[in-house]
């Protein structure tokens, strides 16, 4: 690959609950990703956008030119949405990715946003039920059914007792709680015990409420630029890496709930083409919707073995000032997770890690950072490595 | 071919790979052989999660629990088990007991 591409501009809302339409909240934090570039927002040349459930909760489709027209673009650009359930927004973000290393551009915008917090929310878990398979979820399985499965599946495979499994699980939520604490742009900004996670009411046993994201509302853009223009950007995050993989749509298909293969390919690609491995990653944002998805994503992604991930909240190995930072942002636990955008947040969030001002838990000097972003029930997989230079 | 639901299972014929959901080709052998295969309606308990906050389409249950079986046929699907569920447990035998056409949802009990 000839071409390289850094990421030149972030923009971030709080995420939580918006008075403003998602399209609104977008240009907010495009205009502030453009800022921080330092380049005219007449030279953005692309939009790429994330975002899932505006037809549901926004009685709005077409989303991407509603967020041109929101930020004041008419100056014809093009611009797509992007839907692959909870990985909307990165999958946009290597869209744009791919745009400039083809050549084809030199400055692009992506991102992602959703607003969730407007109406009931049995609205929108009926929506978020449509990212399963429509067969499966008439039969009665729900999203906190299935992470039950997979704690289940993990917990008997690594021989761990029910009630082992759920202290295990819970010191991630109040891990995440802890690092959300600092965050600004954190949903909860607040410390948890692990009463408040073992108290917490029960949705699917072994998943308690504690052990899972909330709805949120969110935006956060990144402006990205070839190498030509970035070099005269401040302080430019250079993209070293980006895998994206499906996995199988029936879940009844797997033979194994406690692995997802397609982590472990996008994982693959992402090293490959950065050419490092797993050892060289000082600080990782992982897609931990329900707590024992960021075991599954950080062992699948090469982080740990099989079995050993669980215990590393435990053993403060993913802390800030751990030997593998994990999810300093407070991940989707604290931070929140607006569907659409919190891919673009993970990777706004290792951009600034990476630049040294997160405004939040930081951690000690990292060159290098990953994402993993996952959508549905594990079916569309991200991972992108990015890299200080 | 009709209505889908989780008891209908697609099997190739060329190398044996089985899915609940129809498929153009094999994803194993890449033969466009996939045929939908005799329905079964008995099979065991894999695994089993008690739902406390059912969907829209089960609200009248309250609660109730999922049941991931394997059927006799091979095809493995999920359902909502109707029996006692404090019988339940990994290998359970059960047997289809109905077909919701309004919620479309399969139920089981003990086989």
């Amino acid at each position: 690959m000839a071409r390289r591409v850094a990421i030149v501009g972030t923009g971030m809302a709080r995420s939580g609950t918006s008075p403003v339409p998602s399209w609104d909240l977008f240009a907010g934090v495009a205009l502030e990703a453009v800022k921080e570039a330092g380049v005219d927002l007449s030279r953005i040349q692309a939009l790429h956008l994330g975002n899932v459930y505006s037809a549901f909760t926004e009685a709005q489709t077409n989303m991407s030119p509603r967020v041109l027209s929101a930020m004041g673009v008419e100056n014809h650009i093009p611009c797509t949405r992007y839907e692959t359930a909870c990985a909307s927004g990165s999958v946009a973000f290597r869209q744009g990715y791919l745009n400039i290393l083809s050549g084809m551009y030199d400055l692009v915008l992506v991102g992602g946003t959703e607003r969730l917090r407007a109406v009931p929310a049995s609205i929108v878990q009926q929506a978020m039920a449509t990212s399963m398979d429509v067969s499966e979820r008439r039969a009665g399985l729900t999203f906190s059914a299935y992470w039950a499965y997979v704690a289940k599946a993990y917990g008997r495979k690594h021989h761990l007792s029910d009630a082992r499994l759920q202290e295990l699980l819970a010191k991630i939520s109040i891990k995440n709680h802890y690092h959300g604490a600092f965050n600004k742009k954190a949903q909860f900004q607040k410390e948890i015990t692990l009463e408040d996670v073992m108290g917490s009411p029960m949705v699917a046993p072994p998943i308690k409420v504690m052990d899972c994201c909330p709805f949120s509302d969110g935006a956060a853009a990144i402006v990205l630029a070839s190498e030509e223009v970035a070099k005269h950007c401040r302080n430019p995050i250079w993209i070293a890496g980006s895998g994206q993989a499906s996995g199988r749509f029936a879940i009844a298909d797997h033979m194994d709930l406690s692995i997802n293969p397609a982590i472990t390919t996008a994982a693959g690609d992402a090293f490959k083409q950065a050419r490092v491995g797993p050892k060289d990653i000082d600080v990782v944002e992982v897609h931990d919707c329900v707590n024992i998805h960021e075991i599954i994503c950080l062992e699948d992604a090469g982080f740990f073995k099989e079995g050993e991930g669980i215990h590393a909240a435990e053993e403060r190995r993913t802390y800030f000032d751990g030997d593998l930072p994990v999810n300093l942002s407070g991940g989707l636990k604290s931070r929140g997770h607006p569907v659409g955008a919190t891919g673009a947040y993970q990777l706004c969030e290792i951009a600034r890690q990476l630049r040294g001002d997160f405004g939040g838990k930081q951690a000690k000097n990292p060159q290098m950072g990953l994402t993993v972003n996952v959508g549905g029930t594990g079916t569309v997989v991200t991972v992108n490595i990015l890299r200080k230079e | 071919m009709g209505e889908r639901h989780g008891l209908c299972c697609f099997g190739c014929n060329t190398c044996g790979y089985q899915s609940t959901l129809f498929k153009a080709v094999c994803p194993a052998c890449g033969a466009a052989e996939m045929v939908e295969l005799e329905r079964a309606s008995r099979g065991k308990v894999l695994e089993f999660v008690p739902v406390f906050f059912p969907p829209e389409n089960l609200k009248d249950l309250r609660q109730y629990v999922s049941v991931f079986v394997k059927l006799d046929n091979g095809c493995q699907t999920f359902g909502i088990f109707l029996g006692d569920p404090d019988k339940i447990k990994v290998g359970t035998p059960v047997v289809l007991s109905s077909f919701d056409k309004d919620s479309k949802a399969l139920f089981f009990d003990m086989g």
